[in-house]
């Protein structure tokens, strides 16, 4: 396939639609236009239809082809020169390339740009004019603000770039393009700010995704997953958003962005444990809101992770830690209920994530039948009838509400998938081995590294001088310093005007 | 080469290490409704052994899906077995109950007076040894009568009966200072200290004991049958020896700090009485040896209110407030000084902890104490009373309305 790639195009005509034939079939959205300019100079323009905006094209392109003074103009010139001559003078297009690699021509080709091929001659002529229909910018759907930027990426890498530019004007704010995916040919864009971002880390992410060799990228969880440090994990190492506000922020502290044709969600590494509890809210409410909500995330987090399992001890093995009239009441409502305690929160996690995902795969027209079911038959026929305790029913569901408080999906899901684990080893030695979970849990996340920097910075390797912005939030003119972990080059974000004019 | 295979194989065994973990299987778990919440304890002399009364609740009767309050029968069972040791009625109370009984949620543990006169100290070692009981449950003695009778009466407001001993005793204590609240860490605690005995609190059964159990006694305004806290029993170290009066009890708390809230009256204008309230006490104790021979020093301090007034004393001048703060700190001092001499003349025992004191503020002079009075110091042994009572608020109201009622 490689080869192929070096190829160079043919200068006659019939030789390169002969090629294109080979190369795309006979794909019926292949456009190929023939014109003879004055008397012997034959064209070809190919498009590929829906990739390209026609109007333009017809407009613009072929009116400026078609003028009466170009025959004229191009009499008596050789091939090349009238490449050079409909490039310089004669198109009125803004994005004109001269290639010859056949690799390079169906690329193009494929990223809707218009070749113009002149017979006699190996150089083509791209003129990009893409144009197909887009989702426009609309609000982003994974991650909402109350207040805050209302726009969100879209699918359209071009559309995305733009949306960062719009919010970084400044020169250092690098974009680099490379293609990924031997078939799919996706463009994948890095954007950093070349006088914040850590050299090593650019080059690094760069070399991790240069080394991927496969054929397809459709989303960007496919790059995730290619340049991760480990796959071992249930915790996500990288961040993902489909916030252009986010990814700014990120790419302002010295991260690097990385945006995937095709997707509205952009990565961004390296991230920390920490990252997966701020919502980009934080930065806009007041600092003390801030602080609370995130204290309220954390505690969140925690309730995912070890609600039911705390439940199922403490129940089969801890009842003296209970007070007496809730011991009472609880085995109350166990009287009935067939199951041990361990089975119950098993089989009411379970149903939990069976209707979940049956909420989230369902089509929006018939999703009320979900929460009736959910609700009705799950939750109040099943307590009713003595399957399952109501306590449970209220544990998990508390454990369901905080798995959303998290703003960031993947860290809501490594605490899903822990959960189960936790809770078999509650069943089976109790809260001592739910201290054994956790231990092996914190152990772990020590262990993780993200592009090099330890997950749980600032917290694992302590830096108090991050702590500013990791669990609290300070007030804005506080935060006078990127977070140290990311190695920066530039490690003052705020000028110090201010305590010049104090003194 | 070979290292990093041997590691590697080594690495890949460890998993196996862990293996026997899994062969405890799930020891220990007991399921909710698969065990027997005692919720009181009550002990008994027997004619041979003792005679345990264990009160256990039912919790589907007691369960808002089955009913709730209203319906459902008795909510707690009671089961007396008569054994020579507690260890063995609890295996007689398997032969009789689908479930295993949990220790692990007494409220109250309940002794009959008999036994209590008789010593109670076999009894205790089962529940400091088992790791089941927390120790914090209150002990008392049923007064006049037995254990069982007091376990068995249920009451209308508090649904298990356990539960209402409990609560009326935290509350009675806290806020009449008539009744002490001892745990059983406290009273195995006092039976230990040097020169320092245990008090507990007399609980009585009112009205037929057996009606008390019918779930009949809940369903009338009156009861019939009800529980109340009624004095406080005197023990020389394990053995009971009588009870204390509401006064002697009233004096006890406030020697041994014990004073959350307090109630009493003083004489005010003509005949009426003026009510006052201690809302926050502090007694400090002090030994001082003056001449070698121990003092004890107890200085009372009471943040107090004017609760009630039935005369027609003018509260808005300052010198019949002054003249009400000398009148209760007499009184405070009163109750202590006649607490501490009837107690000694009745039953000649160190319930107030002055020897603890001594010893722990100077241990030979106590071994002196001893030697020359054996355990008969208490009647030699000075104590000076002083009293500041500070009144804080007089209520909405200052002069009474009385003299307004024109005839």
């Amino acid at each position: 396939m490689k080869e192929r790639h070096e190829e160079a195009l043919s200068s006659r005509l019939e030789d390169t639609y002969e090629q294109l034939k080979q190369l795309l079939g006979s794909s019926t959205d292949l456009v190929s236009k023939e014109l003879l300019l004055g008397d012997n100079t034959h064209i070809s323009l190919f498009y590929i239809d829906g990739l390209v905006d026609t109007g333009l094209l017809h407009n613009s392109i072929l009116y400026s082809l078609q003028g009466s003074r170009v025959p004229d103009m191009l009499a008596g010139l050789s091939p090349d020169a009238t490449v050079e001559l409909l490039r310089l003078r004669i198109l009125m297009a803004g994005d004109l390339t001269v290639i010859h690699k056949t690799g390079q021509f169906v690329h193009d080709l494929m990223s809707g740009s218009v070749m113009l091929v002149v017979d006699g001659t190996a150089n083509a002529l791209r003129i990009g004019l893409p144009g197909w229909e887009d989702r426009s910018v609309s609000e982003p759907s994974s991650q909402s603000v109350v207040r805050g930027p209302m726009e969100g990426f879209t699918e359209n890498l071009r559309t995305n770039t733009a949306l960062l530019r719009r919010k970084i004007k400044d020169s250092h704010l690098w974009l680099e393009t490379i293609q990924i995916g031997r078939v799919t040919q996706t463009s994948v864009s890095l954007m950093y700010l070349s006088n914040i971002a850590n050299d090593e880390l650019v080059q690094e992410v760069k070399r991790r995704l240069n080394t991927i060799d496969t054929d397809s990228i459709l989303e960007s969880g496919y790059i995730e997953e290619f340049i991760q440090d480990t796959a071992k994990t249930p915790f996500p190492t990288i961040y993902n958003s489909d916030r252009p506000d986010t990814i700014a922020a990120g790419i302002l502290e010295g991260k690097v962005a990385i945006l995937i044709d095709g997707t509205p969600f952009v990565l961004l590494a390296p991230t920390i444990f920490v990252a997966f509890f701020q919502s980009a809210e934080d930065y806009y409410q007041r600092a003390d809101i801030s602080t609370l909500l995130r204290f309220i995330r954390f505690l969140a987090f925690f309730l995912t992770l070890l609600a039911p399992a705390f439940y199922v001890a403490i129940t089969t093995y801890h009842q003296e830690m209970i007070p007496t009239n809730l011991v009472i009441s609880l085995a109350a409502q166990r009287e009935t209920v067939p199951f041990p305690a361990f089975i119950e929160a098993l089989l009411m996690e379970l149903t939990y994530e069976i209707l979940r995902e049956a909420g989230v795969r369902i089509p929006k027209n018939i999703g009320q039948a979900i929460s009736i079911v959910g609700t009705l038959v799950i939750g109040q026929a099943a307590v009713a009838a003595g399957f399952v305790s109501a306590a449970m029913v209220i544990v998990v569901s508390i454990t369901a509400i905080s798995s959303f408080v998290i703003p960031e999906a993947g860290m809501s899901i490594a605490a899903r998938i822990i959960r189960f684990a936790l809770i078999g080893l509650a069943g089976f030695i109790g809260l001592y081995g739910i201290l054994c979970g956790v231990f092996v849990i914190v152990l772990h996340l020590a262990s993780l590294r993200s592009f090099g920097i330890p997950y749980m910075s600032p917290l694992g390797p302590y830096r108090p001088e991050d702590m500013k912005d990791t669990i609290f939030r300070f007030p804005w003119p506080h935060l006078r310093t990127r977070p140290a972990e990311n190695l920066t080059k530039n490690f003052y974000r705020q000028g110090t005007a201010r305590r010049r004019e104090n003194k | 080469m070979m290292m990093r295979q041997l590691r590697r194989a080594l690495c890949s065994l460890l998993p196996l290490v862990l293996l026997p973990m899994l062969l405890s299987g799930c020891w220990e778990r007991r399921e909710l409704n698969e065990l027997a919440f005692v919720l009181a304890l009550g002990i008994d002399k027997a004619e041979s052994g003792f005679k345990i009364t264990m009160q256990v609740v039912i919790p589907s009767a007691i369960s808002s899906q089955n009913g709730g309050a209203a319906g459902g029968g008795v909510p707690v069972a009671s089961y007396s077995f008569t054994a020579p040791t507690i260890y063995e009625s609890l295996r007689q109370f398997n032969m009789t109950v689908s479930r295993s009984a949990y220790m692990g949620h007494i409220r109250v543990l309940v002794i009959g007076e008999s036994l209590a006169r008789e010593g109670v100290s076999p009894m205790l070692d089962v529940l400091k040894r088992s790791r089941e009981p927390r120790m914090d449950f209150y002990v008392m003695v049923a007064k006049g009568g037995t254990a069982e009778e007091a376990l068995n009466v249920l009451s209308a407001l508090d649904r298990l009966p356990a539960n209402k001993l409990y609560n009326a005793l935290d509350k009675s204590y806290k806020v009449s200072a008539r009744t002490v609240a001892v745990t059983l860490d406290r009273f195995i605690e006092d039976l230990l200290y040097q020169g320092k005995n245990p008090v507990l609190t007399g609980v009585e059964v009112k009205g037929d004991p057996d009606a008390g159990g019918e779930k009949r006694n809940t369903e009338r305004t009156n009861p019939k049958t009800k529980l109340r806290y009624e004095s406080v029993a005197v023990f020389r170290k394990d053995k009971m020896l009588g009870w204390l009066s509401a006064e002697e009890v009233a004096g006890y708390n406030y020697i041994t700090d014990n004073v959350i809230k307090n109630t009493g009256h003083v004489d005010g204008d003509e005949d009426g009485l003026v009510v006052i309230e201690a809302l926050k006490s502090k007694t400090r104790r002090k030994v001082k040896f003056i001449e070698g021979e121990p003092h004890i020093y107890l200085d009372i301090e009471a943040l107090c209110n004017v609760e009630e007034v039935t005369g027609r004393d003018q509260l808005d001048e300052d010198k019949i407030i002054l003249d009400l703060e000398r009148k209760a700190e007499k009184r405070i001092v009163m109750r202590m000084k006649q607490s501490v001499e009837q107690i000694n003349d009745r039953f000649n025992v160190d319930i107030f902890g002055f020897g603890q004191s001594i010893f722990e503020a100077n241990p030979k002079a106590w071994t002196r104490l001893l030697e020359q009075s054996g355990g008969d110091y208490l009647k030699s042994l000075p104590v000076h009373y002083k009293a500041t009572v500070i009144i804080n608020r007089i209520g909405a109201i200052d002069n009474s309305f009385i003299d307004q009622i024109k005839e």
